[in-house]
């Protein structure tokens, strides 16, 4: 016959022989995919807002946002547990001796001053969340609690200030 | 990052899907419909084409596998010879519609593996993912389709020619 025996020229006849669709057939479906528009599916969304999320995350740790935030976080928890730490050891201390040791739940400034000799106050919640750099003074009727320099200036220029509680 | 739309080149695929639907339901009307439905479909389940799992054109054969195959639109579907075969040869086009004719006595499963191969022009491999076959499988498949459809075009001409050629089994 008409077709050669060779495998590829009859499988190039066969390809060649396929049916051809009408031509308006072609251009009506294009048209109808073409008019409609490509929407962008929610995993893509979701992929997109990941990324920028990321982009985000690495801008602000190259500027040394992470590790202001973590500081900031762990200053915050310290602060928390120093409070929480001074609440129960004042509670302990009224629960096991509430009468014979009145001296340690309220003492007086001239005690504090005896114990610890620079107005520091042990008992005293600004102790425990500033640190032993402060210093309770005496002003003006008011106690108050104040980095060691601070203190010193104030009871060089306030000759009536006190160190301890007022 | 953007996903890749399987309908940006339409042409090239309306062509292949149509080849495959007429070579399985003969040149004309049904195959039309078949082929605008497809892309009916795909137009709707465009977002969910994954080019991981193949091809546009291998997705969009998937789914004109299953307009073909869906019970709503199968009524008795024949499969009519290609126009002319009963008239005569049009336009010097005789070996196309010679083997288009050979093509239509063939058995429904060897008549996939042409239209998958020929009509959609898949290769062995794309066509063992959408049957579920092994490759191996499928190259030996179309060898004997290919030699059928030899024998079926070297044979005189002795087929009924009552206007209609003889239905595929």
């Amino acid at each position: 016959m008409r077709f050669r025996k060779d495998e590829d020229g009859f499988e190039g006849l066969l390809r060649d022989a396929r049916p051809e669709p009408p031509a308006e057939l072609v251009s009506e479906i294009a048209r109808r995919l073409q008019a409609s528009p490509v929407r962008r599916s929610p995993r893509l969304r979701l992929g997109l807002a990941a990324g920028l999320t990321s982009a985000l995350l690495v801008v602000f740790a190259s500027v040394g946002g992470v590790g202001y935030a973590a500081a900031a976080a762990s200053k915050a928890a310290t602060a928390v547990s120093h409070a929480a730490g001074s609440d129960s050891r004042k509670s302990d201390a009224s629960h096991t001796a509430p009468a014979a040791n009145s001296n340690t739940a309220a003492p007086s400034s001239s005690t504090l001053q005896q114990q610890n000799g620079n107005g520091h106050d042990p008992h005293d919640p600004g102790h425990h969340q500033y640190g032993h750099d402060r210093v309770t003074i005496c002003h003006r009727g008011h106690t108050l609690v104040l980095p060691q320099r601070a203190a010193q200036a104030h009871l060089a220029r306030h000759s009536r200030d006190t160190a301890g509680r007022c | 990052m953007g996903r890749r739309d399987p309908l940006a080149e339409p042409a090239p695929l309306i062509r292949r899907v149509y080849a495959y639907a007429a070579y399985r339901l003969g040149h004309g009307p049904d195959a039309e419909d078949v082929t605008s439905e497809t892309f009916e479909r795909a137009l709707r389940y465009r977002d969910s084409y994954d080019p991981a799992r193949g091809e546009p054109a291998a997705w969009l054969i998937g789914i004109a596998r299953r307009v073909i195959d869906d019970p709503r639109r199968r009524r008795e579907l024949p499969v009519d010879a290609p126009e002319g075969v009963a008239e005569g040869p049009e336009e010097g086009s005789a070996d196309r519609l010679d083997l288009q004719a050979a093509v239509a006595l063939l058995s429904t499963g060897d008549r996939e593996l042409v239209a998958l191969r020929y009509g959609a022009d898949l290769s062995a491999r794309q066509i063992a993912r959408v049957l579920g076959m092994k490759t191996n499988a499928v190259e030996v498949a179309l060898h004997r389709v290919r030699t059928r459809l030899r024998e079926a075009l070297d044979a005189p001409a002795a087929e009924p020619d009552d206007g209609k050629r003889a239905r595929a089994v």
